[in-house]
């Protein structure tokens, strides 16, 4: 007879999720009372926040640290952030964690801290990220409104953390996950980066400034590194999302988003640091599609 | 009234009576056709039906996830499987825990599944039989010590109040007898002739 195939996943709770959500013990305690959640998987919850606005340091890195401790006990990572850093939060978990064997559903709900007896949508929206993290697509993704995508296929509109994407989703979930591209298997080959021997690596914090008339905004890196060559953008107005980016004296057009843009280019600092010729290796590095972050190739 | 069907066996039996009844289907083949059409679900599209039949005898994950999803928002799921064949571990742990009274088991021979299909139709119909499980009627009783352990039980293990736990109770007694139901549908056919004579 066929056996209920239950695989264990960890549910990381890093912000947001549930107003009655606040530290380890309410999380374990809200998670076990889901029993429609447990005939999918055995889920294994871990308490980082329950901050409305986390930011890399601590809450995100913290989250990395955990999914790369926890990798070979757990099949699958079902992650919720706040909705208005999901994006982010994925994008950056894609360059630093890497390309990696196992699923890592980022996901988020949109009605986060309205206090209900039992809340549907965010209890559906965990059933959904459960049966995309127990399934056998590895990789990165991210969930949203029922459908799964690249992290780089999103943008925030601003209203009410609605988004849109770029392109048709990876997959859909509707009486059960239906893969719509060819995404890749599960391998104990592909595990969270193996430059994090130590510690997560850290991503440069950047500032921007606000946009000129012109729409043009300037980066600044505020880690005391040399060498770092002047960098403007805008954001172009095409049917597909385009930063046109100035490095020193060069110009590039580069498809991709402006949350993808800023997180490579943070991310990327930061693992050149030392580097003499930083403005060739920047104009390299940031036309080179590293974790698919560059929309033509979607 | 609206029914979502996943099955892979009866060679469409369950489709069949649902059509004979009158009852609009969906099937996962018809919503892969509306999206490849660009015709997505606006919403939740569990939110789009009332009831859901799975026919069960080989568990799959999609089978798993849409008993998670329906258990919670309450959809009523008729769950099948054919006999000598009860997928046991997946009975097992829908039994195991609380038993949702939204979702109803049922072992099949051929013959018997068309009736099956039709009396859970039937009693899910929200035209016709939702007036009839609102709890309108107040009763007193007295219980027994021995019955009121139990009840006090039930309702602690299923976070619920004792008088939601009396009502579960006797709607699952009367879902699994038959003979009453069997009885009750000639009595009701009965009194129906009779109001249009």
């Amino acid at each position: 007879m066929p056996s209920l195939d239950r695989k264990n996943i960890a549910v990381i709770h890093c912000g947001a999720m549930h107003a009655q959500i606040t530290d380890q013990d309410s999380l374990d305690e809200w998670l076990s009372s889901i029993w429609e959640i447990d005939i999918l998987a055995e889920v294994h919850p871990f308490f980082v926040s329950d901050a409305v606005q986390t930011h890399y340091e601590p809450e995100w890195k913290q989250t990395m640290t955990i999914i790369r401790n926890n990798w070979e006990e757990y099949d699958g990572f079902v992650v919720y952030v706040p909705a208005s850093e999901v994006i982010q939060c994925s994008i950056a978990a894609s360059f630093i964690l890497g390309r990696l064997g196992k699923p890592v559903i980022f996901t988020a709900d949109p009605y986060a801290g309205v206090l209900t007896e039992k809340n549907l949508s965010l209890m559906s929206n965990l059933i959904n990220g459960t049966l995309m993290a127990i399934s056998e697509h590895a990789g990165i993704y991210t969930l949203y409104d029922g459908n799964v995508f690249s992290p780089f296929q999103l943008q925030n509109i601003g209203e009410h953390n609605r988004m849109k994407y770029i392109g048709e989703p990876v997959a859909r979930i509707d009486f059960g996950l239906h893969i719509q591209s060819e995404l890749p298997g599960r391998s104990s080959l592909a595990q969270p980066n193996e430059n994090l021997v130590e510690d997560i690596t850290e991503l440069a914090d950047l500032e921007v400034s606000e946009p000129d008339n012109t729409g043009l905004r300037s980066i600044t890196a505020t880690i005391p590194i040399d060498h770092i060559p002047t960098i403007t953008y805008t954001v172009e107005q095409n049917e597909h999302p385009t930063i046109s980016c100035a490095i020193g004296d060069h110009h590039i057009l580069l498809p991709m988003t402006e949350a993808a843009f800023i997180t490579k280019l943070s991310w990327v600092l930061m693992n050149m640091k030392d580097t003499a010729d930083m403005e060739t290796i920047l104009l390299q590095v940031m036309q080179k599609n590293v974790m698919g972050e560059l929309i033509t190739e979607l | 009234m609206k029914v979502f069907i996943y099955d892979d066996k009866t060679g469409g039996v369950i489709q069949q009576v649902c059509e004979d009844l009158g009852i609009s289907t969906i099937t996962q083949e018809m919503v892969a056709q509306e999206s490849q059409k660009g015709n997505k679900p606006v919403g939740f599209i569990f939110d789009e039906v009332d009831a859901l039949i799975i026919e069960m005898t080989k568990p799959t994950q999609d089978i798993q996830f849409m008993l998670a999803q329906a258990t919670l928002l309450k959809k009523p799921t008729l769950c099948l499987y054919a006999k000598n064949q009860s997928p046991r571990e997946l009975l097992g742990f829908i039994k195991r825990h609380y038993r949702p009274a939204s979702i109803k088991t049922f072992s099949y021979i051929k013959k018997e599944l068309e009736e099956r299909v039709e009396h859970f139709l039937t009693v899910h119909d929200p035209e016709s039989q939702h007036a009839r499980h609102i709890p309108n009627i107040r009763f007193t009783m007295r219980l027994s010590e021995y019955v009121d352990d139990y009840v006090t039980w039930y309702a602690k293990e299923y976070n619920m109040t004792k008088a939601k736990a009396m009502r579960n109770i006797m709607h699952n007694a009367i879902e699994d007898d038959m003979y009453y139901l069997e009885k009750h549908q000639e009595d009701l056919e009965k009194k129906s002739k009779r109001k249009k004579q």
